[in-house]
């Protein structure tokens, strides 16, 4: 049959040819990507496809209090009370759009080698595009192990990790243990680190980010040396990257000195926690989350809405509230990476390295500086505690509180204690989700995270 | 269409003036040529011998007419292609009936013809299964639409009608094929003359303009289209001209159309006030002014008699109302059809020129589709070895309509409260709103313009060699217009600011068909044997072109250019452009062998190869084999059995159908969005490398026995299996991407058909013919390459395919109807139990219902012929599903401020202790109905069983002597009282059985046809 066929094929060379038809507003491998301008559009989509829940970790976390509007919104409500469903329902959306910015990523690794340069700095902008490629994709990894696997550390290496995932085909794949997840991402990291990335807008994954990802991806697997290697050397001129203007600057179009890495985007961003302008919001900021008058960060972070009595969130929030566009989503900043290495010297037995460089960021927000005698866990609550303040409604705090394994306390509007969620409550891990264990034979009732259910109909 | 009307009026009076001027009683004979089965045979020629310019040929009803030269002995010669001739000699009388009888071995010293179907081989017909449409029942019916006319034409043809006039009805041949829904997959491929056309082409055309319709369903008949027919084949062959002197016919309809059946009998005032009462809700007015309502709210009112009085006379004021909504809303409208044309030419040229402009209106104002079409074709004999054909049409439809996904007026019948009418101000049903600010809230337009060229050329340049070559060239343009203006209600609800409201959406979409096939054809007889080779090429090339802009700011003005493109944000303007183009070139092969008139065998072989696969799998083949037996040559004498074949076919196609080059590699295309200074590259789905194409094989096997040349059956069994079936599965969501077209597994759809017809009268001026035909249609999955179960949605909790059950079955729990202790329904578990509407239903719960897709359907076709009095009637019955009902009708709490069904105070459950209710308490929340509205089950679905009067026509023909005495104008009149969809008889609740919408049923037409040549 294939041998007629193909003699049939040398027979009818001229009616063939008309079938190679381009398509206009397509373009098909192995024609797609062979220039660097479209490997680097391709790597916008997976820029822009980056997930963004900080509004659903900050309720997670203890950032937030409800408001009376609270129970308009179910939805939100049950994922503040960690219901299941609620947070089953975050789990597949989640795990669906940190796994389609790895596709993209991984269409663009896998055809990557095949574009073609033609000068030098062609060549030098397809090694940045590279880079960031793997960079952003150790950035998923990472997001993705913190939240579907246990807190790291050396009794749970062997437990189940993610699924990585490292061609775009169609793959049925495992979960990867821990050991091999946190793997992945180092040698991610350090293929990114190779290339010197400098002097592009900070929508792009450059050099800085590369190293503040891997500072704080050291810190979160406790090697505090490598830690501070990777961070310290982002803080040479941190006064001048916090200063108050900078700071502002965050929150409006304008670019601003504190930012490392943060996805542009066209879209509007953070208005769901928003009843209606005229109302208020659904949840405001958490009784414990106070600022000092000179505290620069109040002014950001603290707003008074709609709400009498209520301290509503501010940044994006307020930007809503002042209908000015979000253009900028402040995933990495300088600031973050002095809490990072803060912590890490903390942790290593560098009190006085780690207050030192506490108060050069305390400084420069106006805020009390720590007392120099602060050591062990009372210095690292300190750190901590300034830095929810910091990124509070930023999706920050809740990683660090799985870190550390700490109990959370739920309230109601009214301000009471509802319920505590353990430190070692099972809902610390999000569970693979359903399309996961009903179309991927390698995902069984064992790979389940435990407590979650697991049902496959027959 | 003013034009068309005063047209039609002047040429009346032109004719009837002339035909009174006209005198003289020369020799004419009338007649009428039909074959064994008393089918008519349209285009038979009929000539004096030796005199062959004095010939004509029979009309669309095998009716002619002949002015004879006053010598004696005329005979009259009577040919038909495939037929042998006849010779009658004229002994003065005035009228004759020819049938012919099919000539078995008609390629011998047949005639060359044009021929633009040039894959209709007589070869093809021997061993293959083709119904042929009798395409004068077709324009009988009066519908605009072709393709809805066509239901119930051929067994085995499933056409459904989708909602709105000017829908495109789902088309089907023998089911769906492929796993995969949607008509992209499963349409049958439409030819035209042998040129490829659009499903959109083909339900534009004008039904008096067409010959014939085959429906090509098994492997063999298909197999010489390749792999674009794996979905069977709907072939057209249009009007020609034919020898003889230029006839000229007008054919004129009107009529009406009307709402159609009644399916959900709503509430009058009193009932819909007592249910508010019950509903206690006061935001409807059976509560607000109730005594119990006036008294709780009120207490210790010193004037709470007063209060209540007031409240009795505001309830007796709505009494005074009974509006029927109904028939308020939906409307009695005409319908009109006018065709001219012409025909005529001589044994070297002949045309044929038609004119036709339809018009049918719909139930519900603003909703209507009328079309004008325009056909010229052209014949001419080049030498004495073929012919040249050249024929050209085209066509304009525009269909209206008010309904959008958003908003449906039609809907309304069932929401507004019979106490409220079109000037009652502000509504209950509709808090805030007029009966004004509900209409006029968004229209659409659409239009196509059609166009279409084909040329032909039929040579035999040696005896018993045929080259046939057709080119052809089908366009057509679509457009469409939706307008939301600003003073309509969503607008001035949206928010947006007065300079932003005002909505408009405009589309452009061209389709390009282009066709060529070149075929050879050789034909010897040696002896008994009877050898047919072939070979033929062929390309099309399909492409689609959508331009389309949405924007807002418009206004109240009906156009694109008045969008305001300052706007920014979620009311920007949006263009989008979707252009494919897609092309196919084949070779095939054939051949033939006939041994003695009786045994015959044919097999085919074409490969395809197709651009939308990437070059490695581009070729792909279509072949089949088949075999005939014509028993009754061994007992041609012996006429008890007039007639008796067999027939046997299998084959193997593979289908491209639904497939487009982005599933099979990698492919790329931008987003209208940017990140940062870059554009947006997106990769559009996860393709399937290994992709295959989808392969058909069928099975066929069939009979056709006549008995006294009165009883004719035809019975066909098959077994169509999709290998390789494609399908969007699930996969596991950490690939990024959820869905995945892929080659899943094998279906088959078998079946029956079987059509009797049988002469019941025949004498000299009377005829009954009865027609029965019946469709059976069974799926079933017979593999799935991954596992035996496919979920289609990670959350259902039966499978959508499952290995050895059928798969358009409608799963759900058993209903034990309503609870009388808590007004919720409660459910039968497998285990015998009963659970609440919230409780968790197992896979195990879930009972098949029944067949969403009905298994049977099937027609019944009467015609009775008394002089020259003509009657039909034809029914079309579907049977053996079932459809949910939406029972949006049924008011709760919530929405009691709208109107509900008729019977619903008596069969909701309102308190403990009320029995046997069939509507769930009113007070609750959906949470807790969720079995409810998550699955049918036993008690919200109902069986669609139906049967239709879908087309009723009598018919009176002008005899010749009166004619003769109008002054010999006329050659031919007729009228007629014709009518479709009368009456739709079934068990449904709901409104229509087929669409299973509440709106939208295919309505009754009752026209006056006259019909006239000269």
């Amino acid at each position: 049959m294939k041998r007629y066929i193909i003699s049939l094929l040398c027979l009818m060379p001229v009616f063939t040819g008309c079938l190679d038809i381009k398509l206009e507003n397509q373009f098909s491998d192995p024609d797609a990507i062979t220039t660097v301008d479209t490997a680097r559009e391709l790597l916008a989509t997976a820029y822009n496809s980056i997930p963004r829940y900080q509004m659903e970790f900050s309720v997670l976390s203890d950032d937030f209090y409800p408001t009376t509007y609270a129970n308009q919104y179910a939805e939100m409500q049950n994922l503040y009370n960690w219901q299941d469903n609620a947070i089953s329902d975050l789990s597949s959306q989640i795990w669906n759009d940190y796994y389609m910015t790895v596709a993209y990523l991984n269409a663009l690794l896998d055809r990557i080698d095949n574009v073609k340069t033609e000068d030098e700095a062609g060549a030098l902008e397809l090694q940045k595009v590279r880079s960031e490629a793997y960079a952003l994709k150790a950035y998923c990894y990472f997001d993705l192990l913190r939240i579907y696997a246990p807190a790291y550390s050396e009794d749970v290496l062997d437990r189940d990790g993610i699924i990585l995932k490292n061609r775009l085909e169609l793959d049925f794949l495992p979960r990867s243990s821990v050991r091999a997840c946190v793997e992945e991402i180092a040698s991610l990291l350090s293929e990114a680190a190779k290339v010197s990335n400098t002097g592009n807008a900070v929508y792009y994954f450059g050099s800085d980010a590369v190293n503040a990802l891997r500072a704080e991806f050291e810190l979160y697997r406790g090697e505090y040396d490598a830690a501070v290697e990777y961070g310290l050397p982002l803080l040479s001129d941190l006064e001048s990257r916090l200063a108050v203007t900078e700071y502002s600057n965050l929150w409006t179009e304008n670019e601003s000195l504190e930012r490392i890495f943060a996805p542009y985007i066209f879209d509007s961003f953070y208005i769901s926690l928003n009843y209606d302008r005229e109302s208020g919001d659904y949840f405001c900021l958490a009784d414990g989350i106070t600022y000092d008058d000179a505290d620069t960060r109040k002014a950001w972070c603290e707003y008074q809405g709609p709400q009498a009595g209520v301290r509503s969130l501010g940044k994006y929030n307020r930007m809503y509230y002042e209908n000015s566009e979000v253009r900028y989503i402040n995933t990495l900043r300088y600031s973050g990476v002095c809490f990072t290495v803060a912590e890490a010297y903390a942790r290593d037995g560098q009190q006085g390295e780690a207050v030192a460089l506490m108060n050069r960021y305390l400084g420069a927000r106006g805020c009390t500086l720590l007392d120099e005698s602060l050591s062990g866990d009372a210095l690292v609550d300190a750190i901590l505690k300034e830095k929810q303040k910091e990124f509070v409604g930023e999706g920050v705090r809740y990683f660090d509180l799985k870190r550390i394994g700490r109990p959370l306390d739920r309230y109601n509007a009214a301000g009471n204690r509802t319920s505590t969620i353990a430190a070692d409550d099972y809902r610390h891990l999000f569970p693979i989700p359903q399309s996961e264990y009903r179309y991927n034979e390698n995902i069984t009732a064992e790979h389940q995270n435990p407590g979650w259910s697991y049902e496959v109909a027959e | 269409m003013e034009f068309l009307r005063t047209m039609a009026v002047f040429l009346a009076v032109t004719v009837s003036v002339m035909a009174s001027a006209q005198g003289g009683n020369p020799r004419i004979l009338a007649g009428r040529v039909t074959d064994i089965w008393d089918e008519p045979l349209a285009g038979a020629n009929v000539w004096v011998r030796g005199d062959t310019g004095n010939g004509t040929s029979t009309d669309i009803n095998g009716y002619f007419s002949i002015e004879l030269p006053s010598r004696g002995d005329i005979l009259i010669e009577v040919s038909f292609l495939g037929m042998k001739s006849q010779t009658i000699s004229y002994t003065g009388q005035k009228e004759v009936t020819v049938i012919l009888e099919e000539d078995a071995n008609m390629m011998e010293g047949a005639v060359v013809t044009g021929k633009q179907n040039i894959n209709d081989l007589d070869i093809r017909s021997k061993s293959g299964v083709i119904s042929t449409v009798d395409v004068k029942r077709l324009q009988d019916k009066p519908v605009v639409d072709m393709s809805v006319a066509l239901q119930g034409s051929a067994p085995g043809l499933v056409v459904t009608n989708r909602g709105d006039l000017g829908t495109k009805p789902e088309i089907r041949i023998r089911g769906n094929s492929s796993f995969r829904e949607g008509d992209a997959a499963n349409e049958p491929l439409f030819v035209l003359d042998g040129q490829v056309i659009s499903s959109d082409a083909f339900m534009t055309l004008n039904p008096l303009d067409i010959a014939d319709i085959k429906i090509l369903k098994d492997a063999v008949a298909c197999a010489l289209y390749g792999t674009k027919a794996s979905n069977g084949v709907i072939e057209i062959t249009s009007v020609r001209g034919t020898a003889g002197e230029a006839l000229v016919t007008y054919n004129f309809n009107a009529g009406i159309t009307t709402r159609g059946r009644r399916g959900v009998l709503m509430m009058d005032t009193d009932e819909k006030l007592e249910l508010e009462r019950r509903l206690r809700n006061p935001a409807a007015p059976g509560y607000l002014y109730s005594e119990e309502y006036i008294r709780e709210t009120n207490p210790g009112a010193a004037n709470i008699d007063e209060l209540i009085a007031a409240g009795q006379a505001k309830l007796n004021e709505l009494r005074k109302t009974n509006t029927d909504w109904f028939k308020e809303l939906l409307r009695n409208d005409f319908y009109q059809r006018h065709n001219l044309s012409v025909r005529g030419g001589n044994s070297k040229t002949s045309y044929y020129a038609s004119a036709n402009y339809s018009y049918q209106g719909g139930q519900i104002p603003g909703n209507d589709v009328s079309r004008f079409t325009g056909r010229i074709s052209l014949d001419q004999a080049v030498g004495q070895i073929g012919y040249v054909s050249v024929s050209v049409n085209g066509g304009y439809s525009k269909a209206n309509s008010p309904n959008s996904s958003e908003y449906s007026p039609t809907s309304l019948i069932y929401e507004l409260n019979p106490y409220e009418s079109k000037t009652s101000g502000e509504l209950w049903s509709y808090p805030n709103r007029t009966y004004d600010d509900l209409f006029y809230q968004y229209e659409k337009v659409s239009t196509e313009k059609r166009f279409g060229a084909t040329a032909s050329i039929n040579l035999q340049p040696l005896k018993g060699l045929d080259l046939d070559a057709v080119v052809g060239l089908d366009m057509v343009l679509s457009e469409s217009q939706d307008f939301t203006p600003s003073t309509s209600y969503s607008e001035q609800q949206s928010g947006a600011p007065e300079i932003e409201r005002g909505r408009l959406s405009r589309a452009k979409n061209v389709m390009t068909n282009v066709t060529y096939n070149i075929r050879a054809t050789w034909n010897r007889v040696f002896g008994k044997h009877d050898i047919t080779l072939g070979a033929n090429t062929d390309y099309y090339m399909d492409d689609v072109d959508n331009m389309s802009i949405t924007g807002y700011g418009v206004g109240q003005l009906n156009s694109a250019a008045a969008i305001n493109q300052s706007i920014e944000g979620s009311r920007k303007v949006s263009t989008s452009n979707l252009k494919e183009k897609t092309a196919q070139v084949g070779i095939g092969v054939l051949g033939g062998y006939s041994f003695d008139g009786t045994y015959d065998l044919f097999g085919t072989y074409k490969a395809d190869a197709s651009s939308i696969l990437p070059k490695d799998k581009r070729w792909n083949a279509a072949w089949a084999v088949g075999a005939g037996w014509n028993v009754k040559s061994y007992f041609q004498d012996w006429n008890p059995i007039s007639a008796l074949r067999f027939k046997a076919s299998y084959g193997r196609t593979a289908s491209l159908a639904g497939i487009s080059p982005s599933l099979a590699v990698a492919t790329f295309q931008y987003l209208e969005d940017s990140y940062g200074d870059r554009r947006l590259l997106d990769l559009m789905s996860l393709y399937n490398d290994s992709l295959k194409p989808e392969q058909t094989v069928s099975t066929e096997a069939g009979v056709s026995i006549g008995f006294w040349n009165r009883l004719s059956l035809d019975v066909g069994w098959y077994n169509r299996i999709t290998e390789d079936a494609l399908l969007d599965v699930p996969i596991p969501a950490s690939n990024g991407f959820t869905t995945m077209k892929r080659n899943i597994g094998v279906l088959s759809n078998s079946g029956i058909e079987a059509a009797v017809s049988a002469t019941l009268l025949d004498m000299e001026n009377t005829r009954l013919n009865l027609r029965f035909s019946v469709a059976y249609n069974e799926n079933k999955v017979l593999d799935l390459y991954d596992g035996d179960k496919l979920y289609t949605s990670e959350y259902t909790l039966v499978p959508d395919y499952e290995v050895g059950k059928a798969y358009d079955i409608i799963y759900g729990p058993i209903s034990n109807g309503i609870d009388p202790m808590t007004g919720f329904p409660t459910f039968r578990k497998a285990d015998g139990s009963e659970i609440p509407a919230s409780g968790k239903l197992e896979r195990e719960d879930m009972v098949a219902l029944g067949h969403g897709v009905p298994p049977f359907s099937g027609t019944i076709n009467l015609s009775f012929t008394y002089k020259n009095l003509e009657f039909d009637a034809d029914f079309y019955y579907v049977l053996g599903g079932i459809k949910a009902y939406a029972f949006s009708y049924v008011r709760d709490v919530d929405d009691a401020n709208k109107n509900a069904v008729r019977g619903q105070v008596e069969n909701m459950w309102f308190k403990k202790g009320d029995q046997d209710k069939i509507y769930n308490s009113p007070y609750t929340e959906t949470a807790s109905l969720e079995n409810l509205t998550l699955y049918p089950n036993s008690r919200t679905v109902g069986s669609s069983d139906y049967l239709r009067l879908s087309m009723l026509s009598l018919r009176y023909r002008f005899p010749q002597r009166l004619l003769q005495k109008a002054g010999n104008f006329f050659k031919y009149g007729n009228v007629a009282f014709q009518a479709s969809n009368l009456f739709t008889l079934t068990r449904y609740k709901e409104s229509d059985p087929e669409s299973g919408s509440l709106v939208g049923a295919q309505q009754p037409i009752y026209t006056i046809s006259l019909s006239l040549s000269f």
